[in-house]
This record gives C-alpha cells, structure tokens and sequence, in this order.
C-alpha cells in the first residue's frame, strides 16, 4: 500500500468498512429531516418490536405497552428535527421510550392492571419449560401461563431502575455499555443495578431455581 | 415447585428463567392494528404540527391574529363609546345656542320638516316653582327658609342619543351601550 493510500485510507475509513446500522438509520434519520416523512417508516418496523417488548416488560400490560410504544414513536417523530445524530436511533429511540414508560408507571402509581402478551411456543426461550417439565408430564401450557405470571409478578416487583437494567440486560439482550448509555448512567452503575436486580429476582423466583 | 414437578437433575438460574420472557411475543395481528392505529395518529401529529419552522409561524401568526382581533374589538368599543360622547358634546353648543323659550321654537317650526333638532331640543323647559314666605299667613313664623323645587331638571345627556348620529353610533346597539 502506498503512502497515499494509506493516507486517504486513514481519512475515509468507512470507504471499506461495513455499513453500521448506526449508519444506515443515521441515513434513514437524514431523509425525515430533509422532508420524506415516509422514511420513518422504515426506523418503526426496524425498532417497533424491541420498544414493544420492553416497555410491555416494564408495565406487564400489553395495551399501555402498545399505546406507549406509539407514543415513543411519534415522540422522536415530532423531535427527529433536533436529532444530531451524537448517540445511535437506537439509543436515543430507547431512551425517549423509557422515560416515557417510567413517567407512565409513576403517574400510574399502585393501580396495576395486568394484561400479559401471548407466549410463542415456538421462540427461543421456551426450552427452559421441557427443563421445568417432568418427562412423563404434559402440563406445558398450564406451566407456561404459571410461570408467565410469577415472572411478571417477580419482575414488577423491583423498582423501576432495577427493573430497567435486568430487562435490558437480561431479556433484550442489551450490552451493559449499550444500557449504559440508553440510562445516561455509569458503568458500575448498571452493573451494580443489575446484580441487585438478579439478588432480588432469585429469591422471587426461589420456587423455580433448583 | 407448587404446581408443577420439575426436573431435579438440572440446574435452572435466574437468567434461563427470565429467557423465557423473550417468548411473549404479539402476534401479525397485532402488529397489523399497531401500525394502522400509528400511522392514524401520525397523520394527526402531521395535521397538528409541520416541522418545527412551521409551528412557530404557525404560533405568531395565531398569537398576531389574537392580537389583532383584541385591538379590533378595542377600538369598536371606543368607537362605540367615544362617538357618542363626541356627538354629544358637540351638540351640547346647539342646546346652549338654542336655550330660548319653547313656545318660540315651536313657532319658529316650519310646516313639513321631518326633522328639527331646534325643536326636538327646545320641547320641555325647566320650571321652577318658588315657595315664597310672602304667600304665606303672617302669623306664622316659618321654620323654614325659600325652597326651590325641580319639577323638571334638564339633563342634557339623557336626551343626547336621541338625535339622529350618522353610522354605527345611530344603530341602536350604541344606543343600548351608551
């Protein structure tokens, strides 16, 4: 490689590199500030279930959970004029659907109506009911709905930071510098919410944990 | 494990558990009325509110046509309320200039005029009737002094909207606020 190549290389160093998604919503996220309102579109079937799945986690009811996540899009719809791009959509579409939800649980307060979401039994996940299961049982469905609503009861009893990090982490699958970043909080922060989260959660869920 | 017997052999930690949570997922049902109901209020959103350039010219000139409307109304009210007095004022001089005895204004009228403010002014007098000591019987020693009494009292301005104004002062609502 020449020196110029080199050189202009080390300028453009996307030249090669794979698109990001960062770039590629950043992109998306330019054509809806420029006027082509349509191109949002593509961010909400992009990030609509992600949002969906974690405030549905956080509220436990599955209409708030649609309503809010609507509401979380059209909120970053109506600002994406402002968006600069500093953090990813993704964090900052998080973000606006979190503080929304965590408004929405304050004003709701202890009135709690639980509407849970219906299981697949085909997703990832459903394995640790054959575990749970004896082998000669076939009590799937009525172990599923169990644990379902004791999950969710463990869950809404944690507070709402804690809930937050051990849903992020736990359930989306979030890196800790990701929820780090989504929470505008440190590091050891989440680390530490989340091992308390876990502590909490354990002794929840004792019943289940051999 | 109240309900359910579980496999003792296998360890199952609190991450495993939580995994499952992943399986809670809404069907294309759902997603179908999500996006509908979505795009709906979107639609709103974008009826409501342009981009941001647009909201503030939309909100001056809101608060601009707000204004306006409050000077506009303002100033029919003072119209309303100053023209009257105006006029009233004005022909306060008439009264003044016409101060003669009624009989003469009633002679003076012509025949056949629809309209005279000479006349419409001049068509009540204030009388006075004075209570003199003299009429009185000399025997008795009165107790009181000479007293005037008003039969009429010429109000100028209770009578000032009764003339023939030009424009919206003669409409009656002036009339009614004055």
């Amino acid at each position: 490689m020449s020196v110029s190549e080199s050189i202009t290389k080390t300028l453009c160093p996307t030249q090669d590199a794979p698109v990001s998604d960062r770039d590629l919503d950043w992109a998306i996220v330019q054509k809806v500030q420029a006027g082509n309102v349509g191109a949002f579109d593509q961010l909400v079937q992009k990030y609509r279930a992600q949002i969906f799945s974690v405030v549905y986690n956080m509220t436990s009811n599955r209409e708030d959970a649609s309503d809010l996540t609507q509401e979380a899009f059209i909120k970053a719809f109506q600002a994406i004029g402002r968006f600069k791009g500093k953090s990813s959509f993704f964090t900052w579409i998080y973000r606006i659907a979190l503080n929304h939800t965590m408004t929405f649980l304050k004003k709701r307060n202890r009135r709690r109506y639980i509407s849970y979401e219906n299981i697949d039994e085909e997703a990832h996940g459903t394995e640790i009911l054959e575990r749970l299961t004896a082998p000669n049982r076939s009590e799937k469905g009525a172990l599923a709905s169990e644990l379902q609503e004791k999950l969710n009861d463990a869950l809404q009893k944690l507070s709402h930071k804690h809930r937050t990090v051990v849903i992020l982490h736990e359930i989306e699958g979030l890196e800790h510098a990701e929820i780090a970043a989504i929470t505008q909080t440190s590091l050891g922060t989440v680390r530490s919410r989340l091992h308390y989260a876990k502590q909490e959660l354990q002794s929840y869920l004792r019943d289940y944990i051999t | 494990m109240p309900d359910s017997e579980k496999n003792q052999n296998e360890k199952i930690s609190v991450e495993e558990l939580l995994r499952f949570k992943r399986a809670e997922r809404p069907d294309q049902a759902f997603w179908d009325k999500f996006d509908r109901e979505l795009h709906q209020r979107m639609m709103q959103t974008l009826v409501k509110k342009g981009p941001w350039p647009v909201q503030i010219l939309r909100g001056l000139s809101t608060r601009l046509a707000q204004t306006g409307a409050i000077v506009g109304v303002a100033a029919a009210l003072a119209v309303m309320v100053v023209r009257p007095a105006f006029f009233a004022t004005n022909e306060a001089g008439n009264f003044e200039m016409a101060a003669v005895d009624a009989s003469e204004s009633v002679q003076s009228e012509e025949p056949g005029r629809s309209f005279d403010p000479v006349v419409a002014q001049a068509d009540y007098a204030t009388e006075v009737v004075r209570v003199s000591s003299t009429g009185l019987d000399s025997s008795i020693t009165p107790e009181y002094r000479h007293d005037d009494i008003v039969l009429v009292n010429y109000e100028r301005e209770a009578y000032a909207a009764d003339f023939e104004l030009p424009g919206f002062a003669a409409s009656g609502v002036a009339s009614i606020v004055y």
